[in-house]
């Protein structure tokens, strides 16, 4: 009773906030050099120091008093512009921004930046422009936006190479990662060494960690919010670079001067062009491709059409006759359109599919595998921009999942096909209640049904199948859940502010997979349905921010999660090829906690950052550990990192990081016992034993040549991944009588050479 | 500034010496108490039973695992008590074995006590039934050739055993030698299926039910050269288990062979029948044989 009291009040404080007699301001803040977007922008008014922020496309609505006002717009890395505008009516103002000469070298950031931090309702978002990513050092000479990510406080991962991302004690699978709107469902290209997200080809990412506004749902972690590049609408441009690893080809331009343009980016790997697997030789040779496609165009005044397309894909081969291709494929088509200067809607029709093939010949028999998960998805998205200091957001979804869990060559131990609709509807409110005091609440809706032709088991309580179902035609299961969202923004003084946060996150599908190995490409994506829940994770956080000076900015936060339905394997579950899937699957809770401290230097030759943190997270399985709470197998307590970039020159820039992290959970035997003529390992607890503590140093030096007027620049890099050659192992593999570690990474230098005009 | 980001860079340098991921491998080696582990069947068609008592070891020991001679053994089964002799084998593997000839009946509990430093374990298993198939195994028979020698190779083709069968299933092939006269040599030492102990060491048992993706890789058996001894003929032999042995045969399968790779399970402790800690298996074996002349085999 209380909380509805509470969501009547609010709703009537926006409502009054509208009421009040303004003129609008509406438009879109773009790069005057490209005509791309600039999102996250910040438009304000001098003297009712009134503001806002441009939305994901660049828009932005402002309603200010009558009269004479001073609009102010500034953004990162470019030269604020300030317009002078006299308010008798509506107006439609695109404002273009010029980039900063100084951060032409991509050091120089403004403490904007912070302010920004400070300012949001939003609960802790990092923000991630292609320019930071490209600062880190990086590996095999290519700046990957994964390994950016995994670079930020709180993201862990689970060694070198590995493309996981595990956040605030969730695992990969919890994180919902996008590209231009479409769910990338495996974003690792050759065994995790990178990301499938082309450097050229991607303008910023938003990582919202836990407290996700309620636009996003159906995972409990993490939102990885990638936007491409849209295509300089004014002149064309071109770049190719090479590394030890891949090649890459570059293009944008416009179709029509200032109205319409677009993108393109392929990637291609190396390794598999120049090599074959072959017993002797290199018995394994992976390889990948990425391209990226894009175009957009302005149709009049109120409309934008864009239409993006990924496809990326891995192939692994070895010697023996092992072959693993899995491959993803998005498509988005999104109709931007003012239907009013307060009301902006955003229409888009998305396409995902992700395909696992492996194959093994051995002998007269083979081997065959596939699994995947394919999305036809229609959004509407409206953005209410109801005054200065109350922003409306509303929108509906709707996914048609296609999940093929696992199909082999045995129609008997192939799992079962299933259909499935996952539906959303969302209303959310960003609120300037006072100067001092902001909030961001809302409440998404979401329905999960599994639908179609599917069969399904029914088991008794040991786990044993009884009954077989089936079901034709039209819905048989319905998981549904309310899921509120609000955090509470006090600006205690312009430099000073403290956040709280409460976001209960609803996913229905997650990965199968088994976590002890250091790689697998078997994962299985698997819904919700009459056997499996879905996770339910309640999440609580609090930050303290201050920005200290015009350099340097502290934060330190805390949270803790409570997992509902969380799923977790018994002792040799079988995860592929096994038609009674779920009967090695059980179901408990789980919790995490942690806290997070970070030190920012954004300004000067010198720039970086310091953070430590200190997370833990636990689980308790029915069946499993002797029903005893046991560590998940991303428990890493500790984790410190020093990241330092320094600009020597305008064209000379190093950067360094130094990683320190706990040893991840990992069962490991304790010892061995003879069968007739083979050793078998003895374990102790699930999880009990741990990885050595892990850590690395890598450094990387870059040379450009850029020039403020030449048509052709260069840019070198030079770097080494763990210089100082720590061995940290990725796995232990039980050898009999003893396991021996696997490691992956050590001391590997690269370079890389990029060409721009 | 500068003063501290050296003292703080060299700290790191000085810290990444120790370079030894095995040695800070943190394990807890506290919980384990496991005194012995033990390995033997009875079967429908062998005379003797056989059990063979080790010792576990620690990780990191050396790779021994150490008889346990001491021990007293007793099977029973419906009223009958069977005891067993501690006896040195050939190659210093010490055994158990039945003082009295022993043969298994389908549906007989059968009761294994192992009595050990003040300690009692037990087992139970059931004789289970005869596997009620045919000999349906699809073979591939080839001669095949390497830089030395000329040698017969029997692979069994891709084999869906079914999922749901309720009457488990392992199998084996060997070689026989001379069942026919006209073989390529004659070599005279034909092989007794029910005396013969290669049941459980020819490596080459698998069993039809939680075996995929494994149970597709084909189980190969090749023999025999014209330089040395010819096989006449192939015996596939067939023993009915009890769903509890297959798990524990999944399971050391997904422990041992299987381990490491990326169809590896969740690691665990492998099942086991005995009470009170001792780890292993008694399990029982209902065999049928089937007799194949690799001339009828190369005909079809």
């Amino acid at each position: 009773m209380k909380s509805k009291i509470l969501v009547i009040t609010l709703l009537l404080i926006s409502f009054v906030c509208v009421s009040q007699n303004k003129y609008t301001i509406n438009g879109y803040i773009t790069n005057k050099n490209s005509g791309e977007s600039l999102i996250g922008a910040t438009v304000y008014e001098t003297n009712s120091l009134k503001g806002v922020v441009s939305n994901s496309y660049g828009y932005f609505s402002l309603a200010l008093p009558q009269g004479e006002c001073l609009i102010i717009c500034s953004y990162i890395g470019y030269i604020t512009d300030t317009i002078k505008v006299v308010l008798s009516e509506k107006q439609n103002i695109d404002i273009q921004l010029s980039i900063h000469n100084i951060s032409i070298n991509e050091v120089v950031v403004s403490a904007k930046d912070y302010e920004n931090i400070l300012q949001t309702n939003e609960y802790k978002i990092e923000k991630l422009t292609i320019k930071n990513i490209r600062q880190l050092p990086i590996l095999f000479g290519e700046a990957d936006l994964v390994k950016a990510i995994q670079m930020q406080s709180g993201v862990k991962t689970l060694g070198d190479g590995s493309s996981g991302m595990f956040i605030r004690g969730g695992s990969s699978d919890q994180n919902l990662i996008l590209i231009d709107e479409a769910p990338i469902y495996n974003p690792s290209h050759m065994f995790g060494l990178l990301s499938v997200f082309t450097p050229d080809a991607i303008n910023n990412v938003t990582l919202y960690k836990s407290n996700m506004p309620a636009q996003y749902g159906g995972r409990v972690a993490a939102v990885v919010d990638c936007k491409m590049k849209e295509g300089n609408l004014y002149k064309y441009g071109f770049s190719a670079g090479v590394n030890i690893l891949s090649a890459s080809l570059y293009a944008n331009g416009p179709i029509v001067k200032g109205k319409s343009s677009f993108l393109i980016s392929v990637r291609k790997s190396m390794f598999d062009l120049i090599f074959k697997p072959q017993y002797e030789g290199y018995r394994i040779v992976p390889g990948f491709y990425d391209i990226n496609f894009k175009m957009n165009t302005k149709v009049g005044k109120k409309d934008r059409l864009f239409v993006s397309f990924y496809n990326g894909q891995d192939r692994v081969k070895a010697f023996d006759g092992f072959d693993n291709d899995w491959s993803n494929i998005t498509s988005t088509i999104r109709w931007n359109r003012n239907l009013s200067t307060k009301l902006f809607s955003n229409m888009s029709f998305i396409y995902s599919n992700y395909t696992n093939n492996l194959q093994y010949i051995e002998g007269a028999q083979g081997y065959k595998w596939q699994t995947g998960v394919e999305d036809f998805n229609g959004k509407l998205d409206l953005s209410y921009f109801s005054s200065p200091n109350s922003t409306f957001k509303f929108g509906i979804n709707c996914v048609y999942h296609k999940f093929i869990p696992g199909e082999t060559v045995d129609t008997l131990q192939s799992i079962p096909r299933i259909q499935a609709y996952e539906s959303a509807i969302y209303l959310l409110n960003d609120l300037k209640l006072f100067t001092w005091l902001g909030i961001n609440y809302g409440l998404r809706f979401s329905i999960f049904q599994n639908t179609d032709n599917a069969k399904w088991f029914d088991y008794n309580e040991d786990y044993i199948p009884i009954k077989e179902n089936t079901n034709s035609d039209g819905i048989y299961h319905t998981n549904y859940n309310f899921e509120p969202r609000i955090s509470i923004n006090l600006t205690i003084s312009p430099k000073y502010s403290l956040k709280f946060a409460y976001a209960r996150n609803a996913q229905y599908m997650q990965v199968l997979q088994n976590t002890s190995l250091s790689y697998t490409s078997l994962e299985t994506w698997f819904p919700a349905n009459t056997n499996i829940d879905p996770i339910i994770v309640d999440v609580i956080s609090g930050g303290w921010f201050q920005k200290l000076n015009t350099k340097y900015f502290v934060s330190a936060e805390l949270y803790y999660k409570d997992y509902k339905n969380q799923i977790d394997y018994i002792g040799h579950a079988k995860l592929t090829d096994n038609q009674y899937i779920e009967a090695e699957v059980r179901k408990g809770t789980a919790r995490a906690y942690g806290c997070e401290l970070v030190i920012k230097k954004q300004n000067g030759k010198l720039t970086g950052s310091i953070s430590y943190s200190y997370s833990r997270a636990f689980r308790k399985i029915k069946d499993i550990n002797n029903n005893i709470e046991y560590s998940s197998p991303f428990d890493i307590p500790h984790d410190f990192r020093i990241l330092a970039n320094y600009k020597i020159t305008k064209k000379w820039f190093v950067s360094s990081l130094w990683l320190f992290t706990s040893g991840r959970p990992v069962t490991l035997p304790i010892g061995y016992y003879k069968d007739e003529s083979e050793s078998i390992p003895i374990y102790s607890d699930r999880n009990e034993a741990r990885f050595p503590n892990y850590h690395r140093l890598d450094v990387s030096v870059n040379y450009t040549t850029k020039p403020e007027k030449k048509k052709i620049y260069w840019d070198f890099g030079f770097g080494v991944y763990n210089l100082y050659a720590h061995e940290n192992p990725i796995g232990y593999e039980n050898t009999g009588t003893t396991i021996s570690s696997q490691t992956f990474l050590d001391f590997m230098p690269n370079i890389s050479i990029k060409a721009t005009f | 500034m500068k003063k501290i980001l050296f003292i703080v860079i060299n700290t790191i340098y000085i810290y990444s010496c120790s370079n030894d991921p095995y040695a800070s491998l943190n394990i807890n080696s506290n919980s384990f108490d496991y005194e012995i582990a033990v390995s033997g069947y009875i079967s429908t068609c062998k005379d003797y039973c056989e059990i063979r008592i080790t010792k576990p070891i620690l990780r990191n020991e050396s790779f021994e695992f150490e008889d346990i001679t001491d021990a007293i053994v007793i099977l029973k089964d419906n009223g009958t008590t069977y005891s067993f002799k501690y006896f040195k084998g050939e190659f210093g593997n010490g055994k158990y074995r039945s003082i009295d000839s022993i043969v298994g009946v389908a549906g007989v509990v059968y009761e294994l006590t192992i009595q050990y430093d003040k300690k009692i374990y037990t087992a139970l298993e059931i004789m289970p039934p005869l596997p009620s198939e045919e000999f349906n195994i699809p073979l591939i028979c080839e001669i095949s050739e390497d830089s030395f020698d000329e040698y017969i190779s029997v692979t069994t083709h891709q084999h869906n055993f079914g999922y749901d069968k309720t009457n488990i299933w392992v199998y084996t092939i060997i070689s026989n030698y001379n069942d026919n006269q006209d073989s390529l040599d004659g070599y005279s030492d034909p092989i007794i299926v029910c005396d013969n102990q290669d049941f459980r060491n020819t490596g080459l048992t698998f069993t039809h039910k939680g075996s995929i993706p494994q149970g597709s890789f084909a189980p190969s058996f090749s023999g025999g050269g014209t330089g040395g001894m010819a096989i006449d003929s192939i015996s596939i032999l067939k023993a009915g288990i009890s769903d509890e042995y297959e798990k524990y045969l999944s399971d050391k399968f997904n422990e041992t062979d299987w381990q490491g790779s990326i169809f590896s399970t969740i690691p665990d402790n492998v099942s086991t029948n005995f009470s009170d800690g001792a780890l292993g298996y008694f399990y029982a074996l209902n065999i049928k044989e089937g007799r194949f002349l690799l001339k009828d085999l190369f005909e079809k």
